[in-house]
């Protein structure tokens, strides 16, 4: 065989090799691969008592009632998330447990997201009708401590905000404002300029536990049921408060 | 010359795209013996999912090993061993003592009654190991039991405490309790009578209100309260005070699954309470005020207390029995060597 063929064939077998190793990879980059036409969003949940960030267990904010109160617990859902821009609208199915006490738990993440500007957010506090059944979300711990009983309905806990206020004899008591049930969904409508570009976006969502109390219903702690979840009219209360109980910010 | 070096530079191309291609996503391989048993846990669609770590695959091997170490003095340095302080009969935890039973802990992530240790089985028995018990190591590798057991399930020709670790955990995730009346009556298979059944509606409604703690499913949310057992905090009852230093974890204790409750008294952290129905008595009329007590232990018009009858209350015991599991209490891979 001459020098050119030898050569010939080694680079045949360079490029077989190249190929095969190519063809190889590919499969498992799948994952890492980066779609150019879509991108993600991150929504961090932070809580508030007006423009004070809340200090978990520390009985020292104000409500509209004058209630000096804190905050233990709070737990909800977050679902049916639609973004809309001027051509876009952007919809996601996914339902959220939210612990903004544990970082792991204080966001949620939403991917394949057409890129615009979008102008308005719509989303749930709760889940919908078709979700909120005993057993239909997956069984998390989370998930089953949210259960809310066959007993007393079925489905879920939207919302489990949990803390302690002083009375008008200035005695530290306890209140557990629990919603459930299909007629208590809270619906937020957020409007706000987001700049959805090709890559990844935080935002923040700052929920004010003032609007819990206040607006359109001034819930006085002291007087109201410090117990809700049996409680039909405070549910409903709760629920129609809760619709500007946020705020967005993008912050990249 | 050429021709190999080509084949050389070809070779190493191959192995450098493979290594970046996939370095993110390997894993490191789990260095066991093959000729294992595997074990698959299973339990009700109603138990949240259990989380298996990769690098401790359970097996039928595996969970026996950890049998004998839990029922084996030689794990501890003075004659101690997991199951003198928690009896099979006893669902795992005995009368004498206020240990919090051993049942369905693989779901769990904070252990003990004030949480000291969070993490996963592993680091449970970790600490149990280095611990709680300060196990002699060196006398585990004389033993040739032990020895040979450890090779054959870890493939590893040394006893070390994280292998000690990870064959207490086997069995222990297989300490799975569900097969209850109570279990039966969720799964439409067998019914509740009248009293258990009122019960069941006291215990899943405002009118008990104990679901909020005990979810259905493991009866625990694994998470810390304060039920208003005292008012002042000293000794043992600060609870998770202890561990995170936050006033406001003052009389914070872990919630105790209520499976196979009527067979693990004394109740509470300190055992204070002997009967179960002195436990419904405390959280009918008995809470104790504070500032650190648990909102949900609150009620409008019924501040700290249910106001139960005395039907309500045995009608709530007769629920409680109900998680009783006699399959669990004489299950034969939990039993003693």
């Amino acid at each position: 065989m001459s020098r050119s063929c030898k050569r010939i064939e080694s680079l045949k077998l360079f490029a077989t090799i190249l190929l095969a190793a190519v063809v190889f990879c590919f499969p498992s980059c799948k994952k890492e691969s980066i779609d150019p036409t879509y991108s993600k969003a991150k929504f961090t949940i932070q809580m508030y008592s007006a423009d004070t960030k809340i200090v978990w267990d520390n009985v020292g904010y104000s409500n509209a009632a004058g209630n000096t109160f804190g905050v233990s617990n709070a737990n909800f859902y977050i679902s049916g998330i639609v973004m809309k821009s001027a051509t876009k609208t952007y919809t996601s199915k996914k339902a959220f447990y939210i612990d903004p006490k544990i970082a792991a738990k204080s966001y949620f993440l939403l991917d394949s997201i057409p890129p615009a500007d979008y102008t308005e957010i719509t989303m749930y506090i709760g889940l919908d009708k078709n979700t909120n059944k005993s057993n239909s979300l997956i069984a998390t711990t989370d998930n089953v401590n949210m259960a809310w009983p066959d007993m007393m309905g079925g489905g879920y806990h939207f919302l489990k905000l949990e803390g302690s206020y002083l009375d008008s004899l200035n005695v530290t008591k306890g209140y557990a404002i629990h919603l459930g049930k299909n007629e208590n969904l809270i619906t937020v409508k957020l409007t706000k300029l987001m700049h959805q570009k090709y890559w990844n976006h935080t935002y923040t969502l700052n929920f004010n536990v003032n609007e819990v109390f206040a607006n359109p219903y001034k819930y006085d702690l002291d007087l109201e049921a410090n117990y809700t979840m049996s409680d039909s009219l405070a549910m409903l209360r709760i629920k129609n408060n809760m619709t500007d109980v946020f705020t967005l910010n993008q912050d990249n | 010359m050429f021709l190999r070096l080509i084949r050389i530079i070809s070779r190493s191309a191959v192995l450098l795209l493979l290594f970046w291609s996939c370095r993110k996503e390997s894993s490191v391989p789990v260095d066991a013996p093959v000729n294992l048993t595997p074990y698959a846990i299973t339990y009700p669609y109603y138990f949240p999912i259990l989380e298996l770590p990769a690098n401790n695959p359970l097996t039928l091997e595996g969970i026996d090993l950890g049998r004998h170490l839990y029922y084996d003095t030689i794990l501890s340095r003075d004659g101690r061993a997991c199951a003198n302080c928690h009896f099979q009969a006893s669902a795992f935890t005995t009368y004498t003592s206020n240990a919090l039973a051993h049942i369905n802990l693989g779901w769990n992530n904070s252990f003990l009654w004030n949480g000291k240790v969070q993490g996963s089985m592993e680091d449970i028995m970790m600490f149990e190991v280095e611990q709680f018990f300060n196990t002699d190591v060196a006398k585990m590798n004389r033993s040739v039991f032990y020895r040979k057991e450890f090779k054959k399930v870890y493939n590893s020709d040394t006893i070390t405490p994280q292998l000690l670790s990870y064959a207490l955990s086997q069995f222990f995730r297989a300490m799975v309790s569900k097969n209850s009346l109570c279990d039966k009556f969720f799964l439409h298979t067998a019914s509740l009578n009248a009293s258990q059944t009122r019960g069941f509606n006291i215990f899943t409604t405002e009118k008990g209100d104990c679901f909020h703690c005990h979810s259905l499913g493991l009866f625990t949310d694994n998470k810390f309260h304060n039920i208003g057992l005292d008012s002042i905090f000293i000794g043992v009852n600060v609870g998770r005070y202890n561990v995170t230093g936050k006033e406001s974890d003052l009389g914070h204790f872990k919630t105790p699954t209520l499976r196979n409750i009527e067979l693990t008294a004394p109740y509470m952290h300190d055992g204070r309470y002997t009967t179960l129905e002195e436990v419904v008595d405390h959280y009918d009329s008995k809470v104790k005020h504070s500032n650190t007590l648990d909102p949900i232990m609150t009620k409008p018009s019924k501040l700290y207390g249910l106001g139960l009858t005395s039907q309500d209350k045995a009608d709530l015991v007769a629920f409680l029995k109900t998680l009783t599991d006699t399959s669990f209490t004489n299950n034969p891979l939990l039993q003693k060597p």
